[in-house]
């Protein structure tokens, strides 16, 4: 499982380096296309680890919709940073920056159910 | 002829012991003690069906009463470890959860510390309300069991206070009688109001305030966290003195006047009432004492009814208080601060709940224990 993905990462790195010279724009999208392989295979394997934490929560009690959007947040923060990071790569950190900032709006946006069901919580036991 | 007397003294030693039991038996109805034990075992089922399912107050009370009734503190501390593993295990699997989660919180910190306020501190964030909002639930719970427990407590105690006060009268304790109605009633609506009122929402506040204090590691309010829970255990500390002593107090000075009193009565019957004076002034005594071993047995069944209303929550504020404590102490190491802190935070309200629940049972225990201390100092 890890050599593949070490092997993947590091011979994209050195690709890139050596493409860096001459074609700098191709250096970037071998920069872009390791990291969706890299996520795609890591992501493949990810299902049983959902799948155990699903099972985790429904014997506790709590709704799979909360955690749903807890693993959705975390790809979308993921996903935001990394194409950030690659804006920055490329030298736009203007674009990476406002990137950032969507990823955020994003973020907060989707948090939206989980913040009002801890609010109504929180006032309920205020009272 | 001496065989016969022999016969007839062994013949009437189990008579007179049944006769005591008629009399106790009457006593026990006409005092409403039978009611009380209804209500008693209602109050308790939800409290004690896992605890002690096979309860019945009445074969209590009279095994109580006849000095029969013995625990095994074995077979009870077997009990409660049951109760206290199954507890446990009910909320082992939201704690593993939390924990879970906790660990991805730390991850997503560790790896959002390269990069200063990216988007990983806003998945952070999502990842701490649902903590938040996890323990929040359990802590809810937590709290609605706690009042519930006191409730039921007071209401045990007002339901109970009529027959005490039959019972006490009817051992020759008219002043107590007098007196320790509006005691029990009195500490039973306060203790009610002043944890209803004031306590319970003082230490919600504080697990929201603590909760608040965590999200953010500049922003802090521990001053204030910690401002109110000295606050709160002061309370408990002082209502706790304040009505031990009072009662303390109405109990020896009750206790006294009422041996006055009984002797007075006895002397009055024993000596104006012609002929059958002397008679009839042991009689008297033999219904004072078997009012006092009525109430005692009622005092002490009642002191049952409290421990096991107390035991059945209290183990299971237990088990939550150690599990949020065990996971503060696994995450420490390798999740974030404010996570940890939030963990210990919680476990702290949960610990005051605990206390406040301490408080209410000890002083239901002391003013039953009084009253079944008065019957030692005026029975003749």
């Amino acid at each position: 499982m890890i050599l593949p993905v070490v092997g993947l990462g590091v011979l994209a790195a050195v690709t890139a380096t050596l493409l860096r010279r001459y074609h700098p724009e191709l250096s970037l999208l071998v920069g872009v296309g390791a990291s969706v392989l890299l996520l795609g295979f890591v992501l493949s394997s990810l299902s049983s680890l959902t799948d155990t934490f699903f099972a985790i929560a429904q014997q506790a009690g709590i709704e799979s919709s909360l955690l749903r959007t807890v693993g959705k947040i975390i790809g979308v923060a993921y996903i935001g940073q990394l194409a950030a990071a690659l804006c920055r790569d490329a030298g736009e950190s203007a674009i990476a920056t406002n990137l950032e900032l969507c990823t955020k709006l994003i973020v907060l946006t989707m948090s939206m159910p989980i913040l009002s069901t801890l609010f109504s919580i929180l006032s309920h036991i205020v009272r | 002829m001496k065989k016969w007397l022999i016969v007839l003294l062994l013949l009437a030693c189990p008579l007179s012991v049944s006769a005591q039991d008629r009399l106790l038996e009457e006593q026990a109805e006409v005092a409403g003690i039978p009611q009380l034990n209804q209500q008693a075992e209602k109050l308790l089922f939800p409290y004690t069906q896992d605890l002690a399912p096979d309860l019945d107050m009445d074969r209590l009370t009279r095994e109580l009463f006849r000095g029969q009734w013995r625990a095994s503190p074995g077979t009870i501390l077997q009990k409660i470890l049951y109760v206290l593993l199954q507890e446990c295990y009910d909320n082992l699997a939201g704690m593993i959860l939390l924990l879970l989660l906790a660990l991805l919180c730390g991850l997503l910190t560790q790896l959002g510390e390269s990069v200063q306020h990216g988007a990983q501190t806003a998945a952070f964030y999502v990842c701490y309300a649902v903590i938040c909002a996890m323990c929040a639930r359990m802590f809810q719970t937590a709290i609605q069991g706690g009042t519930d427990a006191i409730h039921a407590m007071s209401e045990f105690v007002t339901v109970a206070t009529p027959v005490f006060a039959t019972l006490l009268g009817a051992a020759g304790q008219f002043t107590g009688a007098a007196i320790f109605q509006p005691v029990l009633y009195g500490a039973a609506t306060l203790i009610l109001s002043l944890t209803g009122e004031l306590l319970i929402p003082l230490i919600s506040a504080i697990f929201v305030l603590c909760t608040v204090n965590c999200i953010s590691t500049d922003f802090s309010l521990s001053k204030l966290c910690t401002l109110l829970q000295k606050a709160v255990k002061w309370m408990i500390g002082m209502a706790l003195t304040v009505f031990s002593g009072i009662s303390v107090i109405y109990s020896l000075t009750s206790g006294t006047l009422d041996t006055l009193g009984s002797r007075t009565i006895k002397f009055a019957i024993g000596n104006f009432i012609p002929l059958v004076g002397g008679m009839l002034a042991d009689s008297f005594e033999l219904v004072l004492s078997c009012s006092a071993i009525l109430k005692k047995g009622v005092g002490v069944a009642g002191m049952v009814v409290i421990l096991l209303l107390f035991a059945g929550i209290a183990v299971k504020l237990v088990a939550q208080l150690w599990l949020f404590r065990l996971g503060a102490a696994l995450m420490q190491p390798v999740s974030d601060k404010r996570i940890v802190a939030l963990l210990d935070h919680t476990a702290d309200c949960i610990s005051l709940l605990f206390s406040l629940l301490c408080m209410c049972a000890l002083l239901f225990l002391i003013i039953l224990v009084m009253l079944i201390c008065m019957g030692n100092v005026s029975v003749l």
